[in-house]
């Protein structure tokens, strides 16, 4: 080929000798010829190997993703069981301790309250009860006392029967009701 | 003190009752002139 290159550029430049030069500037010509040649063969090769690469990752990855997604269902899974477990053995008791402790303080402060708030008012209430009782006893006492008086003035009554009743009059025993204080 | 007329004693308290009989008692003790009208009084002023 260089040859007849070198035999065309001598037909052509009326027979001067091959110089060193001619053989420079063909050799640069075939030079440039394979370079742009090796270029778009290179070109090709890195476009088919690209895409196989690309392929070939997307293959990989793929298989990376499906891998992974099973790992972390089963991971998933596990944890649930976990969690579930960790739920029912520790956390749920440990909640319901804290409730139950929680309701019981309230519960002891509320029975408290109300024991106190309930004595209060039933000491209220039998006060005024005694105090009732107590202001019939002596109204109860001044009739008898006052009939047993009047009784006495007339003959109509038995001398024993003025003794019973002014006895039962006697007896209604007032100070027992008594206000506490 | 007057019973109240149109009362039935079922209907009433222990207190309205305890006056009742109390009255019946100087109403009888009164119409037979038992006491004397001054203790009479001094008896219904205590009801």
């Amino acid at each position: 080929m260089v040859v007849k290159i070198i035999k065309t550029n001598k037909n052509n430049k009326n027979d001067h000798p091959v110089t060193k030069k001619d053989l420079i500037e063909v050799l640069d010509i075939k030079f440039t010829e394979y370079d742009k040649k090796m270029d778009i063969k290179f070109d090709q090769k890195f476009t088919e190997y690209d895409k196989k690469m690309d392929i070939k990752f997307d293959q990989k990855f793929t298989e990376y993703d499906k891998k992974m997604d099973t790992r972390f269902t089963e991971y998933d899974k596990k944890m649930d069981i976990k969690l579930g477990n960790f739920a029912d053995d520790i956390l749920l008791p440990a909640i319901d301790d804290i409730i139950d402790q929680k309701l019981d303080d309230k519960l002891d402060k509320f029975r408290v309250n109300e024991r106190d708030y309930l004595n209060k008012q039933l000491f209220k209430l039998e006060g005024n009860l005694r105090s009732e009782i107590q202001e019939q006893r002596k109204t109860e006492h001044k009739f008898i006392k006052k009939f047993v008086k009047a009784a006495k003035n007339t003959s109509c009554f038995r001398q024993k029967d003025i003794i019973d009743l002014s006895s039962f009059a006697n007896n209604l025993n007032i100070q027992k009701y008594a206000v506490k204080t | 003190m007057q019973l109240k007329p149109n009362k039935s004693i079922e209907k009433m308290t222990w207190r309205e009752k305890d006056r009742a009989w109390k009255t019946l008692l100087i109403n009888i003790i009164e119409k037979y002139k038992i006491f004397k009208s001054k203790d009479i009084k001094e008896l219904r002023d205590l009801i």
